[in-house]
């Protein structure tokens, strides 16, 4: 069988039937998703909705806590939001922590 | 696998209330949760608690549970199935080189799918009825050099598989990819019940830490070292960067400190990050009687009072 890699990455764009297959959702989730902000179609087109592999990593981590933590989508855009906050300042944190090693090391 | 002792993953006493499971479940899936936490193995406690969860829950489930434990705890004792089948023993040793699981499902499975009965431990079950079932997708973390978020690549990754098998998968790492990125490798997930059904499998990215440069989204930044003199005089001095070597310019009377910027150098993209230089002023060692006097010359022929804004911070 081959092996060889098939990825997704940041270039792809799916449309909506292509998004609903690749997380196993219902289009009906996604418009849901989207009129609670917690994916947003790209900008480009203003007709028909595309999304890129960002919002499609998001609906599935959505996807996921609304599924396994019982959470509505209030909660799931709001866990998201402080979730990337923190990832942020996690990032921040720890780049500076280096930064003063690396100075204190000269 | 061995016994669960489910009360134990769910931190809860065994005559916990059903509300006091559920509270305790609650508590333990959100700081559990694949997507929540940052514990390297939250799957695999997830998941525990999740299996603990559904038998705990029910209360039909969790007395026949009961029964097993008491028995598992006894060592090994005389019990009858909960469907009033017949009697059969087994000892601890015996059950320890059970598939626990397997035995989890003949006790809890959906009954109309086990034939119950009838094997060499009484557990014995028939065939499972055949659905249409997709395979599960599969999330492992991928660690990557900075190198190869730069330049992209290919390479061969090994990756433990659920089933204990581990699979190489040939994968292709995107040029400019930052960290916490998720590769998405279609149908190489676990197999559902029929071809085309299989799963995905998910890598996400992490990139290794640099032993010279620090990473914060795209941009890359660099500790760079300077003399007194290249800050005191400007200079022009090769530094490197992700992409290779290049030059760049000093200004004059530059400080430790002085953040300098070479646009574009950092991690492609659209558009691409930077690439940072921040400066440090190290002093030689002073060896030679010269090299003091020189020195000694510098502190005479200077005005200079690094300390001055401190002045005044004294209070009382």
């Amino acid at each position: 069988m081959d092996r060889s890699s098939e990825y997704i990455d940041e270039d792809v764009i799916y449309t909506v039937k292509e998004l609903c297959t690749a997380c196993r959702i219902e289009k009906s989730y996604v418009v849901e998703l989207v009129s609670h902000g917690i994916i947003e179609p790209r900008d480009d087109n203003r007709n028909v909705w595309r999304f890129d592999a960002v919002e499609a990593a998001r609906t599935r981590r959505a996807y996921r806590l609304h599924r396994d933590l019982d959470l509505n989508l209030e909660g799931v855009a709001l866990a998201l939001e402080l979730m990337d906050r923190n990832r942020k300042l996690n990032e921040r944190v720890r780049f500076l922590e280096q930064l003063i090693q690396r100075l204190e090391q000269q | 696998m061995d016994f669960k002792d489910y009360y134990k993953i769910m931190g809860v006493e065994p005559d916990a209330s059903a509300e006091e499971i559920k509270r305790a479940y609650k508590k333990l899936a959100r700081k559990y949760h694949p997507d929540v936490s940052d514990e390297s193995d939250a799957q695999n406690k997830f998941q525990e608690i999740g299996e603990a969860y559904d038998i705990l829950k029910d209360p039909e489930k969790r007395a026949e549970y009961d029964q097993l434990r008491t028995y598992v705890n006894q060592g090994g004792a005389q019990r009858r199935t909960a469907d009033g089948g017949q009697t059969f023993t087994f000892e601890q040793g015996d059950f320890a080189g059970t598939d626990f699981e397997d035995l989890l499902k003949s006790v809890f499975g959906e009954r109309e799918d086990f034939d119950m009965g009838g094997s060499r431990q009484g557990f014995g079950f028939g065939q499972r009825r055949q659905r249409q079932q997709q395979g599960n997708d599969i999330h492992h973390a991928l660690t990557v050099t900075m190198e190869e978020a730069y330049h992209g690549g290919s390479r061969q990754v090994s990756l433990a598989m659920p089933d204990g098998d581990t699979r190489k998968i040939n994968v292709k790492i995107p040029k400019g990819i930052t960290d916490g990125k998720e590769l998405r490798l279609k149908g190489q997930g676990q197999p559902g019940s029929a071809p085309g059904l299989e799963g995905d499998l998910y890598l996400e990215i992490r990139i290794a830490s640099h032993p010279v440069f620090e990473l914060e989204g795209k941009n890359v930044t660099l500790v760079l070292p300077v003399t007194p003199w290249e800050a005191a005089l400007g200079a022009e001095v090769e530094i490197p960067t992700l992409g290779g070597n290049v030059s760049m310019k000093i200004p004059a009377n530059s400080s430790s400190g002085n953040r300098l910027r070479l646009k574009g150098r950092g991690l492609p993209g659209d558009p691409p990050g930077d690439q940072f230089a921040i400066l440090s002023i190290v002093n030689p060692e002073v060896e030679s009687e010269e090299e003091r006097t020189l020195f000694e010359q510098l502190r005479d022929k200077f005005q200079f009072d690094p300390r001055a804004k401190l002045k005044g911070a004294q209070h009382g």
